[in-house]
């Protein structure tokens, strides 16, 4: 019987293909930007948790100011954390290693070209880089404490066409107008944040920049520890220190699971704010299926008083209505599905090929999903189409011409 | 003992609202048809036969009285009774032919039987025979729209048919078609009757197509005028083709 309905539905596909392909228009544009804007934002998170994953998640950053600015903030800032605020962060209980970071944008002439780039001052005694930013050595050396102007250089610097020419290890770059020898290329975390970083010794980073203080700490917990209990306890230390009220905090102490969820967060608006404008092209190809079949339970008056007097009850007419909305809205679906698909992954090849690490990501549920809303979608407006025609007197629409 | 009627109106009254006067088209008729008859209710157009036609396949519901089909009262029956009872007791001819103009005339022939849930290739086997009986055996998978009016016709009666009813209900079964695909049309109604005792009922204004009938029904403005046999029956009015 399912059957039956089904075979008298796809009757309107083959007689009225024009206007059958328009409406499916309508739904397929829908459905297409939803899946590729799903589809890029999901293969956003992915990536992330990937950096999240290769920068540790033991790890808790500290920095001056309030949370809503950020690393970037305290850069600004002229706050700065001391040598007297790491002393006492060392003594907290599950901390592991604590590291003060100099950081700065300088400019970097590499040959005849300049860039303007992160410049880390950093340690190497305290703390290696592989503990620090997840990273290992993939040429040259690991910087050294007693190494005087010698710099290690980010993944993109070396690999990638941040400058024309990229640099080698033994290269020269010249920082702030010091001259510096390359010793060490370090592996990609996939975020440029991270990858077009040059690190030099933090002494050296102090004679040159004119600076003191950190803004930035980092601390990694000791193995069995809870990171979130480390940090907790680092903030109302560092507060009792400074005798601050609890809320009113002149810094910032954040786990990299926060920080993780805070980008998460941020990105998840942004989604579904864009994926919300997506949807309303949806409703408006909806629109389009229920004034479809409205024009079809129109023309067809006729024929469904046909059908009645020869035995069609009012669920048989329905059905059959139904079911042709149904498909107008899933084979919509697949097209939407198929394009959209094919958009993600031509943004993902568009992005790779300007060197942004930017993935699609093909999840089966995005898929099962669309398709489910999509056929959701074209029945939903098809039911007041369908009440409509399933309502028909027999003796009325035999006189309807 | 006297068999039960087929079909039996009781004081059937049908009033339509047009804008702000109430239309009388059927003013308390009173009919009783037997199995293995074949009627003919004639009249002027206007005079409520085709209400009446509408009233008597259950297409439509009186205002008041009573219809009864085959012992079943149908003036109070919701709508989905009322089509499977349509799908079975009745088979209908209509002026216009009513085929579905994108199914072939096999499809057109099965559908009434899909509708009753008989397999697929019950419902095949069924319509060709139905076919062959009406003569269309070789346009089978010919679309309404290239069949002529007659042959519409006849794809139409083997729709009507083939769910084996026990009225065949035509409603001026001949206006659409050339006289001669018209007697055509009346000389398989003929015998229907006299071969298989099917119970006819022809709504017409056509003479002709009366006397094939063996009792007439004749209509003038929602009451029955005359009611009687065929043979000997005074048409004076009627449009003779």
């Amino acid at each position: 019987m399912f059957s039956d309905y089904f075979k008298l539905a796809l009757r309107t596909f083959r007689h009225k293909p024009t206007r059958s392909w328009l409406t499916i228009l309508g739904i397929f544009i829908g459905i297409a930007a939803v899946v590729a804007l799903i589809s890029l934002g999901q293969g956003m998170q992915e990536a992330i948790n990937q950096q999240f994953e290769i920068l540790g998640t033991d790890k808790i950053t500290i920095y001056p100011g309030a949370s809503s600015f950020g690393v970037l903030g305290s850069l600004l800032g002229s706050e700065r954390m001391s040598d007297h605020d790491i002393s006492i962060i060392k003594r907290i209980s599950g901390v592991n290693i604590v590291v003060g970071v100099a950081m700065t944008i300088a400019k970097v002439v590499s040959g005849d070209e300049h860039q303007y780039t992160m410049v880390i001052g950093y340690n190497p005694d305290e703390i290696n880089i592989k503990d620090f930013i997840g990273v290992t050595i993939i040429d040259g050396r690991e910087l050294r404490a007693n190494d005087g102007y010698k710099v290690m250089i980010g993944y993109s610097l070396g690999y990638e066409d941040i400058y024309e020419e990229p640099i080698e290890v033994g290269d020269t770059l010249e920082i702030s107008g010091k001259s510096f020898t390359v010793v060490g290329i370090v592996s990609e975390v996939g975020n440029p944040g991270y990858d077009n970083r040059i690190y030099i010794n933090r002494d050296l980073f102090y004679s040159i920049f004119t600076q003191e203080g950190y803004p930035l700490v980092v601390v990694r917990t000791k193995e069995g520890y809870d990171t979130t209990s480390v940090a907790d306890a680092i903030k109302e230390k560092l507060r009792k220190d400074r005798n601050l009220e609890e809320g009113s905090e002149n810094f910032t102490v954040m786990t990299s699971q926060q920080l993780q969820k805070m980008i998460s967060d941020i990105i998840g608006v942004i989604q579904t704010i864009v994926i919300g404008i997506a949807a309303i092209s949806l409703l408006v190809g909806g629109t389009g299926i229920m004034n479809t079949m409205y024009t079809s339970v129109l023309e067809r008056t006729r024929e469904i008083g046909i059908m009645k007097a020869v035995g069609a009850k009012n669920f048989d007419i329905g059905m059959v209505f139904f079911i042709e909305s149904g498909i107008l809205g899933l084979v919509g679906g697949v097209i939407g599905i198929v394009f959209g698909l094919s958009m993600a992954y031509a943004v993902e090849l568009a992005a790779t090929s300007l060197d942004i690490s930017l993935k699609a990501s093909f999840d089966p549920l995005i898929i099962g999903g669309a398709l489910l809303f999509s056929f959701i979608i074209g029945s939903v407006s098809g039911i007041i189409p369908t009440l409509q025609a399933a309502k028909l007197k027999p003796a009325e629409s035999l006189r309807y011409e | 003992m006297k068999e039960k009627p087929i079909i039996e109106l009781e004081n059937v009254r049908k009033t339509y609202r047009m804008g702000e006067v109430n239309v009388n088209a059927l003013c308390g008729i009173n009919i009783k048809i037997n199995r293995g008859e074949f009627v003919a209710i004639i009249g002027h157009s206007g005079s409520g036969k085709s209400t009446l036609m509408n009233m008597i396949g259950s297409l439509d519901l009186p205002t008041r009285g009573r219809i009864k089909l085959d012992g079943i009262d149908i003036s109070s029956l919701p709508e989905s009774q009322l089509a499977q009872l349509r799908g079975k007791k009745i088979g209908f001819v209509f002026q216009s032919f009513n085929l579905i103009p994108t199914l072939t005339a096999i499809e057109n022939v099965m559908l009434p039987l899909m509708f009753k849930n008989v397999s697929e290739e019950e419902r095949k086997e069924r319509s060709e025979k139905m076919l062959a009986r009406v003569g269309m055996q070789a346009r089978m998978e010919h679309l309404p729209k290239e069949l002529s009016g007659g042959e519409q016709q006849r794809v139409a009666i083997a729709r009507a048919l083939v769910v084996e009813p026990e009225v065949i209900l035509a409603d001026e079964p001949t206006g659409n078609i050339d006289y001669k695909s018209g007697l055509e049309i009346m000389k398989l109604f003929d015998r229907l009757h006299k071969e298989e005792k099917r119970t006819i009922i022809v709504v017409t204004h056509e003479r002709f197509v009366a006397q094939y009938a063996e009792r007439i029904i004749q209509l003038q403005d929602g009451t029955i005028l005359k009611d009687g046999k065929a043979k000997g029956f005074d048409f004076n009015g009627i449009k003779q083709k």
